[in-house]
């Protein structure tokens, strides 16, 4: 099992960072700061060309700023030599929306990599490497190649291999944006379940609400290289303020993939829903505590997440 | 025994010895420098800086822009009038190698290249630096896909060597030459010629089944997500 490794305090922190990639007429990240809290899931969400996905490569220095700061844990990555720089992204995991699993090599030897980079001994990578596949439940799978796994499973092999070097941040660019419905639930269980038990921070790139309102703490509405609002998911339902995250917000109810949970539906009889309290000791012990009110009116669905 | 059979026996010998001694090494030696420069080229143009780019860019184009003839002849004939006088096996060596680099740059080019930017990032996350991801990540999987085109120059190169009998080098067509001179059979001599640049063209190139067996084994058809 992998342990914990949380850290108090801020576990992001960017300060004014800007990209602009060469040869486009504007920034693809504006001058942005965002803080997020160490034992949070924090998503940022977007239409396509939004800038979140290059926000999200700015943390762990795949794409350079511009400027700003770029602050994880207790190292200021941006300021780091190139040496120190490769030993801090062993503390932040990665996984990605096609995956990016090392074709040429086995799940175990996948799962082996970052270590065997950082240089442990042979036989502590196997007792880990062991420890995280058994984790994501694909013990069976060690000795197979990622060409031979479903979608669904290959980005299991991702965290486990992203969780290896037990990593005090997860970053996750779209993690289920290439996933069916019902792997997508399997794969932010999973999650919710890392930052849950590991206290892992997760910084979560996605296009879609419902992945936000199932999993995330906090999400960031991102568009056009700027952090248009923020809102805060687990005080209650607080009205977006900005057009786009209203869209967002509206868009996404009465999604029936939300809809599957018959234990924490609530009947209500009045909104704005609040959240009824004895759903909360019924909600297990997620990060993203829920419930689904059921308003009145042919019943739409609507999800109000609470602490 | 039949007169054209009998003059096929006696140069068949002198034809192979020509092969072995001179065609083969020419064509492994060439083909392996070519590979090392060829490498060399595509790093410098997906990696180096501008200059470098711009040399590397010169290069392929001059030598895909002229014939591979006319490169030997200035190499072995042309060379000299400006105090450059070479042996005419290392003129060949010389001349095969830089044709050889040009074409396998691009191959070698376009594979990393093809590579998804995703096994690169990938890699970085997981802290490994450019040469790590490059030697353990990257160069395995364009390995697999750079065999097949690569095993074509190979093959070609194998024929091309033909053309160092222009240079005087005695390998397999300059010794059919020599021979087609004194017996005035050149059908049967230049065809048996043909037969034995098969024969060596086929066991030559049965490495590339293996090859491609070998870094082919994980990849997907398609070079599926993964």
């Amino acid at each position: 099992m992998p342990t914990s490794t949380a850290k108090t305090g801020a576990a992001i922190r960017l300060t004014g960072v800007t990209k602009h990639f060469a040869g486009s007429a504007t920034a693809a990240v504006h001058p942005t700061d965002l803080a997020i809290e160490a034992g949070e899931i924090h998503g940022i969400i977007g239409f396509s060309g939004a800038g979140k996905s290059t926000l999200l490569r700015l943390v762990n220095l795949l794409e350079r700023p511009d400027a700003g700061l770029v602050e994880v844990g207790d190292d200021e990555l941006s300021a780091l030599p190139p040496l120190a720089l490769r030993a801090a992204r062993r503390r932040i995991g990665m996984i990605f929306q096609q995956f990016n699993l090392l074709h040429n090599l086995s799940v175990a030897e996948n799962v082996a990599f970052p270590l065997r980079i950082a240089g442990d001994s042979p036989a502590s990578i196997k007792a880990r490497v062991a420890e995280c596949l058994d984790y994501v439940g694909l013990s069976a799978k060690a000795a197979a190649y990622p060409g031979q796994l479903s979608g669904g499973q290959k980005q299991r092999v991702a965290i486990a291999r992203a969780l290896a070097p037990n990593p005090g941040v997860l970053l996750a660019d779209e993690p289920t944006s290439a996933l069916d419905p019902r792997t997508t639930q399997s794969i932010l269980d999973v999650l919710a379940d890392i930052n849950q038990r590991f206290g892992v921070t997760v910084l979560l790139v996605t296009h879609e609400m419902s992945v936000v309102r199932r999993l995330c703490h906090r999400v960031s509405v991102m568009d056009e290289g700027r952090i248009v609002e923020q809102i805060d998911l687990r005080t209650g339902f607080t009205a977006p303020r900005s057009e786009l995250a209203r869209w967002l917000f509206a868009s996404g109810e009465a999604s029936p993939a939300e809809a599957t949970q018959p234990a924490t539906v609530a009947a209500a009889t009045s909104a704005p829903a609040t959240a009824p309290a004895n759903t909360s000791a019924a909600v297990p012990a997620n990060a993203a505590a829920r419930a689904i009110v059921v308003t009145p009116a042919n019943a739409p669905f609507r999800e109000v997440y609470h602490a | 025994m039949p007169h054209w059979l009998s003059l096929m026996v006696d140069s068949f010998w002198p034809l192979l010895y020509a092969g072995v001694v001179f065609t083969v090494p020419l064509t492994l030696l060439s083909f392996a420098g070519g590979l090392l420069l060829g490498f060399a080229v595509a790093l410098a143009r997906l990696f180096g800086p501008s200059p470098l780019v711009k040399v590397a860019r010169f290069y392929v184009w001059f030598i895909r822009g002229t014939p591979l003839l006319v490169q030997l002849f200035v190499i072995f004939y042309g060379l000299p009038n400006i105090g450059i006088v070479l042996d005419a096996f290392p003129a060949a060596l010389i001349g095969f190698t830089l044709n050889v680099g040009a074409y396998t740059s691009e191959v070698i080019r376009a594979a990393i290249a093809s590579v998804p930017r995703g096994q690169w990032e990938a890699a970085y996350s997981i802290g490994m630096s450019w040469t790590q991801a490059m030697r353990r990540t990257i160069l395995p999987q364009a390995t697999g896909l750079a065999v097949p085109p690569l095993s074509n120059s190979f093959i070609s190169l194998i024929k091309d060597t033909s053309l160092a009998a222009a240079l005087t080098v005695p390998e397999i067509f300059q010794a059919a030459q020599r021979i087609a001179s004194v017996t005035y059979e050149p059908f049967i001599l230049y065809s048996e010629t043909a037969l034995i640049y098969l024969f060596f063209s086929s066991v030559l190139s049965s490495a590339q089944t293996r090859l491609e067996a070998r870094f082919g084994r994980h990849s997907s058809p398609l070079g599926a997500a993964g």
